[in-house]
């Protein structure tokens, strides 16, 4: 009994450090980046792994092959490789648990937590019943979208530009019948837009450049044509 | 052999099923949910829920027969606990979740 | 088989079989023929997704119904029915049932019926919504086929989980004894849980889409309601439609599990590596497939700690289904591996399933999920997992089969060319997919911007290569029908040194062991048959009914005005074989259901053309649709009377089965899950309802008190019914009629007085659904949990009578009366579940 409730003990409290919020990271990109890379490694070994036994055992064991041995695998060595690959297989999922867990928060923790970011702008992010983004700056200004004819099809663009470094929480608000999603890869940033609800978003943009915005929930017939441009510049 | 089993699979042991008491029992219990219906407060929810739950169990034990049957447990685990559990988890996520 | 080639010949046969494996055959041919236009449609995709203009569709719009076709019909009506039917083919074999048959060799027909239709919904509806119809989209788009979808959607529900629970009961209690558990082939394991799946988790959609149905058409207020203030509640049907649709993709996979460890075992010559460890594979990954829905909704900023929840539980799950590709591959050490077709395609499997699998990993990973959520990368993650996996093992399994199909093999050289364009093309076009959404290009979009178009063409050749292969896939099967090499040795098939290995039939093993014979008999049913399209009549009577706004809101704008020509011939082709049937059947009691399969034919055209060609039937729609219902109760009427006059001995289930009650719990099961997540909702609903749309007491706009009266009712129904079965176990034939009488009637006094109940309500105002009505939320919670329940009650009437009417003709006795006790436990079920609800919807 006392030895279940400490092993217990010994797995919970790093399981709890993991998964409880911690500070938030400013650019998220490169432990994001981090993160698949690792699993692409770890992905790419067993990929590896099992095409290359795959190969090699069609190969041995094809039905021509009249010198190879037929043995049957006994009992207790197939006991262990039936345990050994399963405590592997755990092993490797604790493992991308650990790597994932400190960072799954950041994606609206920043908004839970901003004492880690110096005076956000907050800017309310409108996606509207006619499929255009809308910005409602904190001056009062709204940027309204543009329409481009693109391929013979009408896209509507809304542009915005941010300054590099500068805390920004995103509010997002919609009127809509139709959920969206709002998008930004180049800031690793995706949040549905649902209408009856404020869904928030904190982030720090710390690289120049633009960044496609696109919707990532189907809302209907103008799905693909509701997009704009995130432009991050020097302060 | 055929005959056998038939015999053993019709002649069911003939409970007597306390029909009328169950009856009711019923009829009283509804009575008195009427009755802590009109007090409000969680206690008297709480008993109210309550003398619900025990009418359930009168109707499942005693007019479906499950107290009298082979495999009471596995009935009420499979048929009522396992699927309870599923829809809670499932109640219980929507309730956390809720935004509007 | 016995009698091969003649089941397409015989109308007759093909609308009333009974006989598993001819009901098997027609799964196949209903999911190739929906699987091939299901196709067409990925085709048109990928051809519109050559460049970003619009190649093919003007706009958005008729883009959203072919995705949404696609995904709806490949995942409903093409690998769940192929599991379905290949489940029919093999397993009353592979089980040696007692009766040589599935457990319920009519609801098997009944089951495969409803199917025709639904896909005829489903295809008809051309809905634009996704196959997940998320709210509040597919509330407010005004397209009437949404509703078409969702009754189809409904349709297939019910089949499947009639089918699941025949599956449960024939592996369970209708196998040979001396099988034990552990004796089972994994195919039955695989379909085993698969059934329980689907048994506990097709209530959860049936729900959310019926939610949907009343938000667009009786104005409530589950998810979406202009006048309740627009948006309610639209996150909780992502949580519902997901309870449901995550153990779905498990119910498409694990079928396809069982067949590729047949296929790997047969063609290796071993025996499956570590049978205790797949079992218990299968059983950990059907548990832990209800805990993981929400892995589908990190982006929608949900609560932190219930991604974390979910992120574990979906990583937990991961294991078992690894360790599975483990298993296959020691499998093959030591093996003599031939590679005949079927073989490649398990080999295949193996590679593209891990691949699959990987790319699940990366997006169960909330951090990684933010980029890749909703883009290409998930579609490639799951036509890995689906096409490239499941439909793969399917193509394996019926090349494995065909000589038991047919007696002949299949053409190998076209299959081989099957098998290599299509491999090709599904590595071709689901790494592009996977690269794309690495990219971050996002799904259902019809066009792009510029830099996505290399991959989306190395896309779009892929999508052809697998077209075409199709093709040969065809023709190797008929060309091994019409001129194949015709089987010499059952036991060496395929040169394999082995044949299918099926256990000894039952019937068999007893002449050998006891020198008894059992008999076994695979009846035709026409009234089967037409059960499964009457079944039918209640759902194109909604249809016709919300189609003119018979309801509060029905949405007639945009209904094509054209005659829907496809839609017809379908319905023509059932006709002819209907009238094929018929014409067999004069002078017998069968010619009176294939009457009545005509006639629902016939009125169903009538509906289709009516509605959907705006000829002035759709002034007499409300009339017509009403008539389904009345036709609808006039079969049940006539299936009684001419189907119980027959004198039916006892069955081989009655002679072997014992305690067939386990028949009705299975499906009480299901119930619990219905009524439970029902009653939660609404509590749900109550428990975070803004201040002034829920009732505080409801003693003031609800009659509690006759209520109360009413629940008495309903108490002394099951009171009459239990002292009805105690009367039949006694023998008493004359007290069972009076009391089953007397149950009836408490029953039609309770649903009168729900009926009055509404109408007073309705006229009140308060609790109700028409606009302006005071409480919409609590009116739509009250309406759906008193609705469903009165409908269970009408249903159990239906049922009562029937019961009845059999036993005033001297029907039941002693020893045989299962069928009183059946409806005696729905009875005392749904009593049950009105003892709850009363409580919560009107005392609390």
């Amino acid at each position: 009994m006392q030895r279940k409730v400490s092993l217990f003990a010994f797995l919970l409290i790093p399981f709890l450090t993991m998964v409880l919020p911690t500070s938030a990271e400013s650019d998220l990109s490169s432990s994001y980046n981090q993160l698949f890379m690792l699993l692409s490694l770890v992905s790419f070994a067993v990929l590896l792994l099992v095409v290359v036994l795959w190969v090699y055992f069609m190969y041995k064991f094809r039905e021509d092959n009249e010198e190879v041995e037929r043995e049957e695998i006994p009992h207790s060595t197939s006991r262990k490789l039936e345990v050994g690959w399963t405590a592997v297989a755990i092993l490797i999922i604790i493992i991308l648990m650990a790597l994932s867990y400190p960072i799954l928060f950041n994606e609206t923790t920043a908004a839970e937590d901003p004492s880690n970011f110096q005076n956000p702008i907050t800017i309310v992010v409108e996606g509207t019943a006619s499929w255009t983004w809308k910005y409602h700056l904190p001056n009062g200004t709204v940027i309204e979208p543009v329409v481009v004819q693109k391929d013979a099809v009408d896209v509507h663009f809304t542009n915005i530009t941010l300054t590099k470094d500068q805390a920004y929480t995103f509010i997002f608000f919609n009127t809509a019948p139709f959920i969206h999603s709002y998008f930004v890869k180049g800031l690793n940033i995706k949040m549905d837009v649902v209408p009856g609800t404020n869904n928030s978003l904190t982030f720090i943009p710390t690289k120049v450049g633009a960044n496609e915005l696109l919707c990532a929930e189907f809302c209907g017939a103008l799905h693909s044509q509701m997009r704009g441009w995130v432009n991050v510049e020097e302060a | 052999m055929s005959t056998e089993t038939a015999d053993s699979a019709m002649l069911e042991e003939h409970h007597d099923l306390p029909l009328l008491q169950a009856f009711v029992a019923l009829l009283i219990l509804t009575i008195l949910e009427v009755l802590f219906s009109e007090l409000n407060g969680t206690i008297f929810n709480g008993v109210l829920l309550t003398l619900t739950v025990v009418k359930a169990i009168v109707v499942g034990a005693v007019f479906m027969e499950i107290a009298y049957d082979k495999e009471t447990t596995r009935i009420i685990s499979f048929v009522f606990v396992v699927p309870f559990i599923a829809v809670m988890f499932l109640i219980f996520t929507i309730a956390a979740d809720w935004r509007f | 088989m016995d009698h091969e080639g003649m089941l397409w010949k015989s109308p007759r046969r093909m609308l009333g079989s009974t006989d598993a494996q001819e009901i098997g055959l027609m799964y196949f041919v209903l999911s190739f023929i929906n699987a091939s236009f299901a196709g067409l449609y990925a085709l048109l995709i990928r051809f519109e997704l050559w460049t970003p203009e619009a190649n093919y569709f003007d706009g958005g719009a008729d883009y959203g119904a072919t995705f949404t076709l696609h995904g709806t019909v490949m995942v409903f009506l093409v690998i769940v029915p192929l599991g379905a039917g290949m489940g029919n083919y093999l397993i009353p074999r592979l089980v040696a049932a007692t009766n040589a048959d599935m457990y319920w060799p009519k609801w098997n027909n009944v089951a495969f019926w409803m199917l025709p239709i639904a896909s005829l919904f489903v295809w008809m509806s051309q809905a634009p919504i996704g196959w997940t119809a998320y709210t509040p989209l597919s509330v407010s788009t005004g397209e009437p086929g949404i509703d078409l979808w969702i009754l189809g959607l409904v349709m297939s529900g019910i089949s499947s989980t009639i089918g699941s629970i025949n599956f449960v009961l024939t592996i369970w209690k209708g196998r040979d004894p001396t099988i034990g558990w552990m004796d089972l082939d994994l195919f039955v394991w695989g379909t085993f849980i698969t059934s329980i799946l689907l048994i506990l988790s097709t209530p959860s959609i049936v729900i959310a889409i019926v939610m949907v149905f009343f938000d667009r058409n009786l104005n409530t207020a589950f998810f979406y309601n202009p006048s309740a203030g627009g948006p309610t509640a639209p996150i909780m049907y992502q949580h519902l439609f997901w309870f449901f649709s995550h153990p779905e993709v498990y119910v498409m996979v694990m079928p396809a599990f069982g067949l590729i460890s047949i296929l790997i075992s047969k063609y290796a010559r071993r025996k499956i590596f570590g049978y205790q460890g797949m079992v218990g594979a299968f059983i950990a990954i059907g548990v832990l497939s209800f805990l993981v829905w929400a892995h589908h909704m990190y982006a929608t900023g949900i609560n932190p700690l219930v991604r974390v929840a979910f992120t574990t539980m979906t990583f937990a799950i991961a294991i078992p289904s690894g360790i599975k590709v483990f298993n296959w591959l020691t499998t093959l050490y030591g093996g003599k591996i031939k590679f005949g077709t079927p073989m490649l395609f398990a080999l295949s499997f193996l590679v593209m399933f891990t691949l699959g699998g990987i790319t699940g990993m990366y997006v169960n990973i909330v951090p990684l999920d933010i980029t890749l959520h909703d883009t290409y990368w998930v579609v490639g993650h799951f036509h890995f997992i689906v096409a490239a996996g499941s439909l793969q093992a399917f193509f394996g399994a019926i090349y494995y089969y065909w000589p038991d199909m047919t007696g002949k093999y299949y053409h190998d050289l076209t299959s081989k060319i099957h098998f290599w364009l299509w491999s090709l093309g599904n590595l071709t076009t689901f790494t592009a997919f996977t690269l794309l959404g690495m990219n971050g290009m996002p799904r259902r979009y019809f066009t792009y911007p510029d830099k996505f178009q290399g991959l989306h063409q190395m896309a779009t050749v892929g999508a052809f290569m697998m077209g075409l292969s199709f093709i040969f896939f065809f023709v190797s099967l008929f060309w091994g029908y019409f001129k194949g090499e015709e089987v010499e040795d059952y036991d060496n098939l395929f040169g394999l040194g082995s044949g299918y290995n099926f256990p000894p039939p039952f019937a068999e093993r007893m002449e050998e062991e006891n020198g008894e014979s059992v008999h076994v008999e695979h009846s035709l049913s026409l009234w089967a048959g037409s059960a499964g399209s009457v079944l039918s009549l209640p759902f194109f009577g909604f249809l016709a009914l919300a189609g003119t706004g018979f309801f509060y809101r029905g949405y007639v704008k945009n209904i094509p005005s054209d005659l829907p020509i496809f839609p017809l011939v379908f319905m023509a082709v059932i006709l002819i074989l209907w009238i094929g049937a018929f014409v067999k059947s004069i002078g017998e009691s069968d010619a009176v259901p294939a009457l009545f399969g005509i006639i629902s034919t016939l009125l169903a055209m009538l509906t289709i053309a009516g509605v959907f060609a705006r000829r002035s039937l759709l002034g007499y729609s409300n009339y017509i649709g009403l008539a389904f219902f009345v036709v609808f109760l006039l079969w049940i009427a006539a299936f009684f009377n001419t189907e119980s006059k027959e004198d039916k001995g006892p069955s081989v289930i009655d002679q072997y089965k014992q305690g067939r009650n386990w028949e009705i719990w299975t499906f009480l099961a299901s119930e619990t899950i219905f009524f439970g997540i029902l009653i939660g909702v609404g509590l749900a609903m109550r428990a975070n309802a803004a201040p002034g749309t829920w009732v505080a007491d409801q003693s003031e706009v609800l009659a509690v008190l006759p209520t109360a009266g009413n629940t008495f009712v309903l108490i002394c129904s099951s009171f009459t019914m239990a002292k009805a079965v105690e009367a039949i176990k006694k023998g008493n034939k004359d007290d069972l009629v009076k009391y089953l009488g007397y149950t009836i009637i408490f029953g039609s006094i309770f649903i009168g007085f729900q009926i009055f109940e509404y109408i007073n309500l309705a006229h009140e105002g308060e609790v109700a659904l028409q606009a302006g009505a005071t409480y919409p939320v609590f009116s739509s919670a009250f309406y759906i949990q008193t609705g469903f329940h009165g409908t269970h009650v009408l249903v159990g009437i239906i049922l009562l009578i029937f019961v009845f009417l059999r036993a005033r003709q001297g029907g039941y006795d002693e020893e045989h009366h299962e069928y009183v006790e059946f409806v005696g436990l729905y009875w005392h079920f749904v009593d049950l579940v009105w003892i709850i609800l009363f409580t919560i919807v009107y005392l609390l």
